[in-house]
């Protein structure tokens, strides 16, 4: 239980309840504090003013009349206040409290004149003659009662003092009741405050704990799981689509990891086992012509290898988006003329025709490295995939808003197995001597240069790859 | 010669060490930059060989330092990363040329060469060069053989004119590949092999012996 209660003290909803709810506290409390002071403050005033009036009006007839006239008018009005009181609060058992007295002294505080009930004569000593000459009313406590009386005196011409008092214990007995029940009513707001304050946020919180819970849940191999969806559309709906959304993302993201991480472990597996195997045979070969035969092949081995890596890091680079490109004024039909003349040779000798249509020179505003890569990445393809006798054209047509490069061949055209798909990294046909790189370099370079790419199929059979790039940056070009 | 090798990791400082000491060079070696920086200090050296990875300060902000303090010798730059951005950054801080892990050891040797070709001045470029009964003529762009003209493309000259410049060292693909057809990435086929192929068929055809030898698994190098 304790160890319960002090992991709840660790959540964020108790916390939140716990802090507004003593907010809530502190500011009714202050609220019926100063209602009370208030109330408190107006009761004492309206006692005083009656006694400040009753005290003047006492002291005039003092003045003037009789002795005898004036303690008959001291017992008839304290009847008459004991009437109204005791109409007013029928409370028989502190009666004798809620009683006024009425005093009339010499000069040295002897009482002359004095109507009040019996125990009040005890007052008197409490009342000490120098401070009782002549003042607004005042608080006195005696001793036996429990509440204090209000006191008023008047020094008279001849030197007599009237003394007129109430007990206040009428008014406080009420103010205590009062007291009470707002000490209740706090606790109570106190209480269903917290109460509602926890409720409140404990729900909203335990749909954040779902999120929690259910991504901590996500180990590798179970990405597949989604946080549940709600009907609520507020924050924390939006915070469990966004979740959601990101965890698509990351599946995507790893799965596609894996799919390339398998695809090169296999690529790089077959060189490695050959390097291996020649670098075997030269250690154990006695001749020496041999041992420097397979050293050379395991050479070979090693700069395809290396050669694959960085095709595919550049692949998934350039795919990433992660590319800087080094943009400037690239006249493409230049390029394609330099790539064509590189490539002639070797279309020959693999029995290809290849040629070049480029009327005009095409200018494009490009990374001219990534297009070069791009272009000779499709006539690698053409010379690894064409039987002999085949022809490829690359051509160069330039538009006013864009620049095309395409590359067109009449041979057996892609497999169908990869059609859909021929751009993706490592798409390669069952038969395929390639990386299953070259065309994704080629798309994530058309894609970079805020182009396109399309694989198409000519009436005619074979088939045509064309890049199609802005012929100008449609931003500002800040990256040159 | 006295080279100054900056690289702290072993096996490579080791072979580069090796390979360089058998063609005559002196090599000093320095795992780190701060313990290069003690020793170029004393100005011996031709050129530098340093790596970008260093334990410490790295390579690059070792190549400023030296030449802040005034220090000339070209300097080669080692590095794994091989992106236009890195090689431009490499050479805009101080390096003279920038090549990429892995490396043909023939490869850095010729680079290497050619920087200290570069910091000797020399007089006016020669406008023949000869290699045996192989003639070439820069000036008229023409290439003759044991007296005969060859009927060389404007691209064969070019590419005879750099295998003869480099005459008896070994040039790599990727070395022809930049000089060349400036491209710095070497294709997915044998492009280059077969211009080399057409250029020693009409060098080489008709003569009892051959300049142009291929050399496996590295290069090519021209040599009588």
């Amino acid at each position: 239980m304790f160890s319960r209660l002090s992991t709840v003290r660790h959540t964020a909803a108790w916390r939140l309840s716990a802090m507004a709810t003593a907010v809530l506290a502190l500011g009714t409390a202050a609220v019926f504090t100063a209602a009370f002071l208030m109330l408190a403050a107006n009761m004492q005033r309206r006692g005083d003013s009656w006694l400040d009036g009753e005290t003047a009006s006492l002291a005039e007839m003092a003045a003037a009349a009789p002795p005898e006239a004036l303690k008959q008018e001291f017992a008839r009005e304290a009847q008459e206040l004991t009437n109204e009181r005791h109409s007013d609060r029928s409370k028989p058992e502190n009666a004798e409290e809620s009683v006024v007295f009425f005093a009339l002294l010499d000069r040295s505080g002897t009482p002359l004149l004095v109507h009040a009930p019996p125990t009040w004569r005890e007052i008197l000593p409490a009342l000490d003659p120098p401070h009782i000459r002549s003042g607004p009313p005042r608080s006195v406590a005696v001793a036996g009662y429990e509440y204090p009386m209000r006191v008023a005196s008047r020094a008279l011409k001849d030197g007599r003092i009237l003394l007129v008092g109430e007990s206040t214990s009428g008014d406080q007995q009420l103010l205590d009741e009062i007291a009470q029940s707002l000490a209740w009513m706090w606790t109570g707001v106190t209480v269903c405050g917290f109460a509602v304050l926890w409720f409140g946020v404990h729900r909203v919180l335990a749909r954040v704990n779902t999120i929690t819970e259910v991504v901590a849940a996500i180990e590798a191999d179970q990405l597949g799981r989604r946080v549940p969806t709600e009907r609520h559309r507020d924050e924390i709906a939006r915070l469990v689509a966004t979740f959601n959304v990101m965890l698509d993302r990351i599946e995507a993201s790893i799965t596609q990891t894996r799919a390339i991480g398998d695809s090169v472990a296999h690529d790089l597996r077959s060189p490695v086992t050959a390097i291996r195997g020649s670098l075997e045979i030269a250690l154990t070969t006695p001749d020496d012509s041999q041992v420097r035969d397979r050293v050379a092949s395991a050479l070979e081995g090693l700069d395809q290898l290396s050669a694959l890596l960085d095709a595919t890091l550049d692949t998934a680079e350039a795919e990433a988006g992660a590319l800087r490109l080094r943009r400037g004024w690239v006249d493409v039909r230049a390029l394609a003329e330099n790539v064509v003349e590189l490539y002639l040779p070797a279309a020959q000798d693999r029995g290809l025709a290849l040629t070049l249509v480029a009327p005009a020179p095409v200018e494009v505003w490009a990374d001219e490295s990534l297009l070069r890569r791009a272009l000779t990445n499709l006539l690698d393809n053409a010379l690894i995939h064409l039987p002999p006798g085949c022809h490829v054209e690359v051509a160069i047509i330039g538009g006013a808003e864009h620049a095309s490069l395409s590359v067109t061949d009449n041979g057996p055209g892609f497999p169908a197995e990869i059609r859909d798909r021929a751009f993706d990294r490592f798409a390669r046909g069952r038969k395929s001597a390639g990386t299953g790189l070259g065309l994704a370099l080629v798309r994530a370079a058309a894609l970079v240069h805020g182009g396109t790419v399309r694989l198409g199929q000519p009436p005619a059979g074979g088939s045509v790859i064309e890049i199609e790039i802005p012929a100008a940056a449609p931003d500002p070009p800040t990256d040159a | 010669m006295r080279i100054l090798l900056v690289e702290d990791d072993v096996r490579i400082a080791e072979f580069l060490r090796r390979g360089l000491l058998e063609r005559g060079y002196a090599v000093d070696h320095a795992p780190s930059a701060e313990d290069a920086l003690d020793l170029v200090s004393e100005g011996i050296h031709d050129a530098l060989i340093v790596d970008v990875v260093l334990p410490g300060m790295d390579g690059l902000d070792f190549i400023e330092q030296c030449r802040a303090r005034g220090v000339s010798a070209p300097m080669l730059i080692l590095s794994a990363r091989r992106t236009v951005d890195d090689r431009v950054r490499g050479l805009q801080r101080g390096g003279d040329d920038y090549l990429t892990k892995p490396f043909a050891f023939a490869e850095l040797l010729a680079r290497l060469e050619v920087l200290l070709r570069r910091a000797v001045p020399q007089g006016s470029k020669a406008s023949r060069l000869g290699v045996g009964d192989l003639e070439i003529d820069l000036l008229r762009h023409e290439a003759r053989r044991g007296g005969r003209t060859l009927a060389l493309s404007q691209r064969e000259f070019t590419l005879l004119e750099y295998l003869c410049t480099n005459a008896g060292r070994v040039v790599t693909r990727t070395m022809i590949l930049d000089h060349v057809w400036q491209m710095r990435f070497e294709p997915a086929t044998n492009v280059v092999d077969v211009h080399i192929h057409r250029l020693r068929d009409k060098v080489d055809r008709d003569a009892d012996h051959k300049l142009i030898h291929t050399i496996r698994g590295v290069g090519y190098v021209l040599k009588a």
